[in-house]
């Protein structure tokens, strides 16, 4: 029931999402520490 | 209309265990966990010396003498003849003349694992190189001197052979297979491209001599040779030898140009690979507009197959650049002109895997084809049965969707890992200091899982 109501026809069409995730997690986790670093150079 | 499955990514949707996305997923962190196991372990360069070893004296000898040189060289034009004649004279029907599987799958594919395995194995079989000393050798038995040859331009490098390699996937995926407009590039078409080719690339080696332009210019040999990197087996001061496997590699792109060949590579593959999948409703978005401004069908469809094409060559250039942009950022970090050539060969195995995921399938089917009724009937007028293959067929049940998907995802692991690896030694080059070298290489980290999940996705869409 509820499938025919959500708008999933097209739900294939965003399933490049799912790649892109590892990608984000390692770029923020590079930015995160480099962010961290500067500071701590800072200190 | 072609019989042979000339839509390159050959599978169908796999019966997996879990989602195709959770393999991106599985693939990062093994990424991940390598790069901080080299980081912890790794620290100090390992690929910067070959290790030579020369090979038995006889066994050296015999294989780079002369007889074998001339035989394998006339091996190599025969079979360009052959192609060239079938091209011409046989049938029309691409799937039963020799010269199509022959070129693109046979000679394109072949070649880089063969060369990956034993080392630079295209060399002796070059037709170009083989005419081209011949005609050097006749030269000088009749003037008595050596021919005289203009200067390289060393600036120009390898971008020849980079520009090259995207004409010939242009020729075939792009000018050949337009949007289902036309199935595959005819015979008669390869045919006279190997023939402009071949006037082209003979007059470039009597200009600027026939090994520079084999290591510079020449497509085929550029090409294959960079595979030939990865290797254990090459030859040095005219002997065979063994030598520590991926570490000829780094030696390999100092050349101007030599990061354009091999990202150009990877872009080729990516379109090939996502024209039929991934990009399937842009490009038909780009070739309606084309259309509707009163642009022909199939000149539509080719400019959009060409920008798209190009659009890959620059967004996997981008991922590069970035990645040496991050590395640019860390402490002592030498110029970007240094770290774009210097880090270039980390990409070969990647470009190995890519091919391997995009086109295993596809290579083993056809094979069957070119080593049964391609080979007994090249020209495919069924008038000849040169080796009693001729009513052979192809075995679509000797691989399983899954087993190739499988095939797939192995390759981009193992390909994105090695290149982890090089890069981490080659930081180590530039960074003495182990935790420097290790910190500038989480932008190559980035690189590699952007790499590794940008293909899985491409196939995973081709698949399905």
């Amino acid at each position: 029931m509820l499938g025919t109501m959500l708008p999933l026809a097209h739900a294939g069409h965003y399933l490049w999402v799912f790649y892109l995730v590892p990608v984000v997690i390692v770029i923020g986790g590079i930015v995160y520490s480099a962010i961290r670093e500067r500071r701590g150079d800072d200190g | 209309m072609s019989l042979l499955p000339f839509a390159h990514a050959l599978v169908a949707r796999q019966d997996l265990p879990v989602p195709a996305w959770l393999f991106a997923w599985g693939a990062s962190i093994v990424l991940i966990v390598s790069f901080f196991a080299l980081a912890a372990g790794w620290r100090k360069p390992r690929f910067e010396q070959l290790h030579w070893r020369p090979l038995a004296d006889g066994f050296s000898r015999g294989l780079l003498s002369l007889p074998v040189q001339v035989l394998c060289g006339l091996l190599g034009v025969f079979l360009a003849g052959v192609a060239v004649y079938a091209g011409l004279r046989g049938t029309e029907a691409p799937d039963r003349n020799f010269v199509i599987v022959f070129v693109f799958v046979t000679v394109w594919l072949g070649f880089p694992a063969l060369s990956a395995l034993f080392g630079d194995v295209f060399r002796p079989f070059n037709p170009w190189r083989a005419v081209g000393r011949t005609a050097g050798a006749a030269f000088r038995a009749i003037a008595g001197q050596q021919p005289a040859h203009l200067a390289y331009p060393e600036r120009l490098g390898r971008w020849p052979a980079a520009v090259g390699l995207l004409a010939f996937v242009w020729l075939e995926v792009v000018y050949g297979a337009t949007g289902g407009i036309t199935v595959v590039i005819s015979p008669h078409t390869t045919a006279v491209a190997i023939l402009v080719y071949s006037a082209y690339t003979l007059a470039m080696m009597a200009a600027f001599g026939v090994e520079k332009w084999c290591e510079r210019g020449e497509v085929f040999s550029v090409y294959f040779g960079m595979f030939s990197q990865l290797g254990c087996f090459g030859v040095q001061d005219g002997r065979l030898g063994r030598r520590r496997p991926l570490a000829a590699a780094g030696q390999w792109a100092k050349l101007p140009g030599s990061a354009a060949v091999v990202l150009a590579s990877i872009a080729t593959t990516s379109f090939d690979g996502a024209q039929e999948g991934a990009f399937l409703s842009p490009i038909e978005s780009v070739f309606e507009w084309f259309v509707d401004r009163g642009l022909g069908l199939v000149a539509s469809a080719r400019l959009t197959d060409t920008i798209f094409i190009l659009l890959c060559f620059a967004g996997v250039a981008l991922i590069y650049e970035l990645g040496l942009r991050g590395m640019r950022s860390i402490r002592n970090a030498p110029p970007l002109a240094t770290l774009r050539s210097g880090f270039a060969h980390t990409l070969i195995p990647i470009a190995l895997a890519y091919l391997v995921a995009h086109y295993f399938s596809y290579f083993v089917f056809l094979e069957q084809a070119q080593f049964t009724y391609l080979l007994s009937d090249p020209l495919g007028t069924a008038s000849t049965d040169l080796f009693g293959t001729a009513s052979g067929s192809i075995d679509f049940t000797v691989l399983s969707s899954t087993a190739i998907w499988y095939v797939q995802v192995g390759a981009l692991v193992v390909g994105h890992v090695i290149g982890l690896t090089l890069a981490h030694d080659r930081a180590l080059v530039y960074w003495p200091n182990y935790r420097l070298a290790s910190r500038s290489q989480y932008w190559m980290l980035a690189v590699m899982v952007a790499f590794t999940c940008f293909g899985l996705y491409l196939l995973s869409v081709a698949n399905s």
